[in-house]
């Protein structure tokens, strides 16, 4: 885990992105911007490079986050960590087609997002 | 039972009857009509020995009255009687017999040849009794030595008085001949004499001849009726028998007919009856399969297309009007019911599909007070603040595990407790430890379903225990709280949370927590729950609620 890699954060809640944010900037990393789209979430993968990205599985627009993660995965070797507040079976499955790096169900405690980017940028 | 098994059963059930009555009511007309053949047989043959015997006494009777016999004169006699014979009995021979039985005359033997007196003598006394003809038994013929019969008539003098008895001796096959002459048949025809002694037999002639009959046949014949009966003899099983009267001699002739044969051959001629019979029932039961198929495979039809409604060409199936309109009936009713089924479950799958909304809604919401409390308390610096406000997340974090676990449930009603009780016990672990002072909670959980109603009162007070414990018995040098939910009988349940902390505090801690929040959340949830409470300290404190669960949810 080094300060360079900063994370993605992939969220169309304002507060929830932001809580999401300090608790990444308390553990030292940074923040290399937000996407609260699917497609916005490709485009800023494409220009930042994160070390990993936090991935909600609800956006704005007709794509969803994990039509985001396939796109992003197809491309580009990015960690994703999905933060979604759906525990419903067919969900977790749709999320799980995809080889995630983590899945963590809102409301998502610091411990949980520490350990989770701990073991996506190792 | 199905149709066609239905049918059959009703065809053999009339059939059979009316064929075995017919069969048996044949059977019992052919057997009579056989029997009464029998009986003619009998008086045909008793006709025949009449006449044959009537004939020769007719002769004998011109004969008595030739004038040599009346002057005494055998010599001459018996020329005239040798003529006669040779003329008309060939074979017989004449005896002029005295009444002590001495033989005066036998053509047999030349005139004047010494002639022994006759040892029978019943007919001849006969004879002189009554002045009439008559016929004989069978007796041994005392020249001729050979069973014979003889014909006899008395011979008058001139005034009127029996003088001698006449005898004829017939050839011995004269009666034979009238017995076989019949019909060729299974029959056996005898002629008995008045003691039931064998005088010919259409069978076995030679050996039966001179023999009695045996009983019961004897008893019948001696009864002297005409009759029809049967007997069992263990050599020729069951036998018919006829008896007629030769009148006026007194003998009787018997028809014995095998009642086996007779069977056999009336069993024979039902036959045909039987054949024609079992090939009508075959016919019917045909038709009753194929009436079956009629009636059966249109409903058969109907059953199918009910299966599936959509098959477009169901008309083929049935030909039946009636049928047909039912099977539209019933093909529209289900397209019916089928559309209608598809409208509800739709509806149910759309509720499912709002009701999981308001979850996320709920629980996205909750996220959100939770961010705000977060950033919150990122701006206060002091600690009692920022500590009511970690405590605040916790109850807002207890009720967004409620809401994760109804949106992960089937039913989107019920979950199970222990995974709850776990996620719940996990989060509040890392919130409440502290880096040098950890705490371990430990869920053990009967397997049970909760409703929201129950889930969220439980889980706010155990939040508020768990905090509790924490700051207490954890505030030194970290703890292990144990939680258990164990089911009770009677639809009642036990949750008991319990520390292993040493607080001085101790017995009030609980009662007397900073701001006596906490322990007034837990009363209140306890109350809503219909619960009670008990608090114990002893290694470290242990408090027990009970409470009753809904009976559709255990």
């Amino acid at each position: 885990m080094t300060a360079s890699q900063c994370i993605l954060i992939v969220e169309d809640e304002f507060l929830i992105a932001d809580h999401l944010a300090t608790m990444v900037q308390d553990m030292g990393l940074c923040v290399c911007g937000f996407a609260d789209t699917a497609d916005e979430a490709v485009a800023m993968t494409e220009r930042h490079r994160p070390g990993a990205i936090l991935m909600d599985v609800r956006l704005k627009g007709k794509k969803d986050g994990i039509d985001a993660a396939l796109a992003i995965h197809a491309q580009f070797r990015s960690p994703i960590i999905f933060v979604t507040g759906s525990q419903e079976p067919a969900t977790v499955a749709r999320i799980n087609e995809d080889h995630p790096s983590a899945i963590l169900f809102k409301p998502v405690s610091f411990k949980q997002l520490k350990k989770a980017m701990f073991d996506a940028l190792t | 039972m199905r149709l066609r098994p239905r049918l059959v059963l009703l065809i053999l059930a009339t059939m059979l009857p009316l064929l075995g009555y017919s069969a048996i009511t044949q059977f019992i007309r052919y057997r009579n009509a056989e029997q009464r053949a029998a009986i003619g047989e009998a008086g045909s043959v008793a006709r025949a020995v009449q006449q044959s015997v009537n004939s020769r006494l007719v002769a004998l009777r011109v004969l008595a009255l030739a004038p040599e016999l009346q002057r005494g004169d055998f010599v001459a006699f018996q020329k005239a009687a040798d003529a006669l014979i040779a003329n008309e009995l060939p074979g017989a021979n004449v005896l002029l017999l005295a009444r002590d039985g001495s033989q005066l005359l036998n053509t047999a033997v030349p005139p004047g040849t010494q002639l022994p007196p006759r040892n029978y003598l019943d007919s001849l006394q006969r004879v002189f009794e009554t002045g009439q003809p008559v016929l004989s038994d069978l007796f041994e013929g005392v020249l001729l030595r050979r069973p014979v019969v003889a014909i006899e008539v008395p011979v008058r003098g001139p005034d009127g008085s029996v003088l001698y008895d006449l005898a004829l001796n017939p050839t011995p096959n004269a009666f034979f001949d009238t017995v076989t002459g019949g019909r060729a048949t299974d029959a056996v025809i005898t002629v008995f004499d008045r003691q039931g002694v064998t005088v010919a037999r259409s069978r076995d002639h030679d050996a039966f001849v001179g023999a009695k009959a045996d009983e019961p046949l004897l008893s019948h014949l001696m009864r002297g009726e005409e009759s029809m009966f049967r007997v069992e003899t263990p050599e020729d099983g069951e036998t018919v028998v006829a008896l007629s009267r030769v009148e006026p001699f007194g003998w009787t002739v018997a028809v014995e007919l095998p009642g086996d044969r007779l069977s056999a051959s009336a069993l024979q001629f039902v036959l045909p009856t039987l054949a024609v019979g079992g090939a009508m029932i075959l016919l019917s039961v045909a038709l009753a399969a194929f009436a079956s198929n009629r009636i059966a495979g249109p409903i058969d039809a109907l059953r199918k297309m009910g299966e599936e409604p959509g098959r477009a060409n169901w008309q083929l199936l049935t030909r039946v009007p009636e049928v047909h309109d039912v099977a539209l009936a019933l093909r529209d009713a289900r397209l019916r019911v089928r559309a209608h089924t598809a409208d509800l479950e739709k509806t149910v799958g759309e509720r499912d599909l709002l009701l999981r909304e308001v979850y996320h809604r709920v629980k996205n919401n909750l996220q959100m007070v939770d961010s705000m409390l977060a950033m919150q308390a990122r701006r206060v610096s002091d600690p009692t603040v920022r500590d009511s406000l970690t405590q605040l997340r916790n109850r807002v974090h207890a009720l967004s595990v409620v809401h994760a676990q109804l949106m992960a449930a089937t039913n989107l009603r019920t979950f199970e407790v222990g995974g709850f009780l776990t996620e719940l016990a996990g989060n509040l672990a890392e919130t409440l430890s502290a880096a040098d002072r950890p705490v371990r909670i430990l869920v053990e959980s009967d397997a049970a379903s909760v409703t929201l109603d129950i889930a969220i009162p439980l889980g706010l007070a155990l939040t508020e225990l768990l905090t509790n414990s924490a700051k207490h018995a954890c505030a030194d040098a970290g703890c292990t709280i144990r939680v258990c939910f164990d089911l009770l009988p009677e639809s009642q349940a036990l949750l008991t949370v319990e520390d292993d902390g040493e607080d001085p505090a101790a017995p009030d801690r609980f009662a007397s927590s900073p701001d006596g929040l906490g322990a007034k959340l837990v009363r209140g949830f306890v109350g809503q729950l219909d619960a009670t409470m008990t608090v114990e300290y002893a290694q470290g404190m242990r408090v027990e609620i009970r409470l009753p669960l809904p009976e559709d949810t255990t």
